[in-house]
Formats: structure tokens, C-alpha cells, sequence
């Protein structure tokens, strides 16, 4: 086989890349095995690579990496399902949520579910004893005015 | 397996236990990766949810035993990640492409925007520039011989 021609078709770069398909990336890990030339190539390509890649670097907002470090402390990290197939084991992520968690410092609080139904009686009743303490307050001013008109109508039947 | 993708020994049958070592790599390449995921997700907010999802998932795991091509397999979860972002939230249309007036000399960079940054499968590219898939791989020979 000619490595020349082999290290300049591009399927080194394909394959550090991760755009080689699965036959590719098998017959580079081969040939990088058998011919030390295409060993030789490939370390050298992956070092411009980096190279390239290095110079395109752009840091991160520092709230990023306080997120990672929350999700640590949490022990958020996504937790990944194993399943053989063919002799390979392989990993699965779990359903994910079809939103996306944007904001992290924000002003608001999470609270457990049952506190919508709590907060719903809470306010239901506060209603039913607003009406009723308007209607005995109501009731109860119609009877003292009643009151006084049978006081006024005993005494003059009293002064008669 | 790929020699570049992690190995299956640490992660069989085995929770994650050292995060720590999620936020080392963060430290040594979160730039790098920042900066790969910014290049397919040009949306700030976005790359750096991917980010957050790439430095919290046990795939990198095998990045750390990979002494030799640590930063190769952090660019390739890192890309694969983007992509997979893309897919889902971004929309993923790409501008449609004139091959007629496709020049010979800007093959690599195009082949490589298509493929990289816009998630093509040479196979696709190859359709769309009206080439062979072994030109799209040269392509790429090309692209690098450029930055050595």
C-alpha cells in the first residue's frame, strides 16, 4: 500500500475529526497499527489540529463553570443507561426534557407541587370568610337598629 | 471502539464517582471547547447550554484517560454534542449552494464548514458540490495542509 497516498486522501483528518464512517475509522486504526509512517501522520495531524483549534479558544463566562461546580455538588451529573449489544457495550442517555434550562441566577424559588392546591384552599377560604364577616357584620348592625326601635317603640308605649 | 472514544472498562457497570474531574477538564479546555461549539452554535445562550450539557456528561470520562489525544476527543464530543444541539433547537438550514459556482480553491473551506460546522455527512457534501466522496476527504487534507 502507498501511505503517501493514503495519509493525503483526507481520512486521517476524517477520522480525528469524528466524520470518518465506522469502516473508516476501523481501517485507520489498522493501518496506524500496521505502518508507523501513518502512526507518524496521524500524531502530527492531531497536533496541528489542536493547533487550530487552540487558536479559535474562546472563554467561557465564568457563571458557566459556577454551574458545572453546582451540578457537582449536586450530583447532577446526567445519569447514563448501559446496554449490550453485539458484544458492545454501549451508553444511552436517559429521555431528556423536550425544554431547555436557560437561566440559573434568577430570583425565583421552586416550591414542592402540593402547595398550588394549599394555596388555592387558602385563598378559597379567606374569600368565604370575607363574605361572611361582611354579612354578620351587615346582620348584626340591621339587629342592633331593630333593637332600638323596640327600645324606642317600649318606651313610648311605657310613657303612655 | 475508536481509540479516540472513551473505554467501555470505566464506565461498565460503574456510577461516575470523581466529578471533580469534570471541572479539571473544564479548566484545562472549556475555552477550546467553548470556542469549537461556538463555530456550529453561533448563539451565545445556546453554546453555552451545550457547554454545560458537554462538562456534565460521563461520555468525557474517557477523554481523561486518553493522554495522547485528550484534545482531539474533547473536540469530537464537543462537536457531536453541537451538532446534536442543532439538530434539535437551532434551525439547521443551510444556504443552498450554486456547485457551478463553487471554485476549485474554496472546496476546502467549504467542505469543511459543511461538514464541521454544519454537521453534513461527506456523503451529503459530495451530493451537494456535485463531487465524489473522496474529494470531500481530500478536502480536508487540503484544508489542514493550509495550517501547517
Amino acid at each position: 500500500m502507498n501511505t503517501q497516498t493514503y495519509i493525503e486522501s483526507g481520512v486521517l483528518e476524517a477520522y480525528l475529526l469524528g466524520v470518518a464512517n465506522e469502516s473508516e475509522q476501523q481501517q485507520v486504526e489498522q493501518y496506524a497499527y500496521e505502518f508507523p509512517e501513518i502512526a507518524d501522520a496521524l500524531s502530527q495531524l492531531s497536533v496541528t489540529i489542536n493547533q487550530h483549534f487552540m487558536v479559535q479558544a474562546v472563554p467561557p463566562p465564568p457563571v458557566i463553570r459556577d454551574r458545572l461546580k453546582y451540578k457537582e455538588e449536586t450530583n447532577d451529573l446526567k445519569k447514563w443507561e448501559f446496554t449490550e449489544q453485539g458484544g458492545h457495550h454501549q451508553e444511552k442517555p436517559k429521555e431528556e426534557p423536550s425544554y431547555l434550562e436557560v437561566e440559573y441566577n434568577n430570583t425565583h424559588i421552586k416550591v414542592h407541587k402540593f402547595w398550588r392546591p394549599a394555596f388555592i384552599a387558602v385563598f378559597v377560604l379567606s374569600k368565604i370568610f370575607l363574605i361572611l364577616a361582611v354579612y354578620f357584620y351587615f346582620k348584626a348592625e340591621s339587629l342592633v337598629k331593630e333593637n332600638t326601635k323596640l327600645h324606642q317603640e317600649i318606651e313610648t308605649k311605657i310613657n303612655h | 471502539m475508536s481509540i479516540l472514544e472513551p473505554s467501555d472498562n470505566n464506565l461498565l457497570g460503574k456510577k461516575p464517582s470523581i466529578y471533580s474531574d469534570h471541572l479539571a477538564l473544564y479548566d484545562q479546555y472549556g475555552a477550546l471547547a467553548y470556542g469549537v461549539i461556538l463555530q456550529i452554535l453561533p448563539n451565545e445562550q445556546l453554546a453555552q447550554e451545550v457547554l454545560v450539557s458537554l462538562f456534565s456528561s460521563v461520555s468525557l470520562q474517557g477523554c481523561n484517560e486518553n493522554v495522547v489525544n485528550k484534545t482531539i476527543c474533547i473536540i469530537r464530543n464537543a462537536r457531536a454534542k453541537a451538532v446534536e444541539y442543532k439538530t434539535k433547537y437551532a434551525s439547521s438550514t443551510s444556504p443552498p449552494i450554486n456547485e457551478n459556482l463553487v471554485s476549485e480553491d474554496a472546496i476546502p473551506k467549504l467542505v469543511f464548514d459543511l461538514s464541521f460546522r454544519q454537521g453534513l455527512m461527506p456523503e451529503v457534501i459530495a451530493e451537494k458540490l456535485n463531487i465524489s466522496r473522496e474529494r470531500v476527504l481530500k478536502a480536508f487534507n487540503e484544508y489542514f495542509r493550509l495550517f501547517r
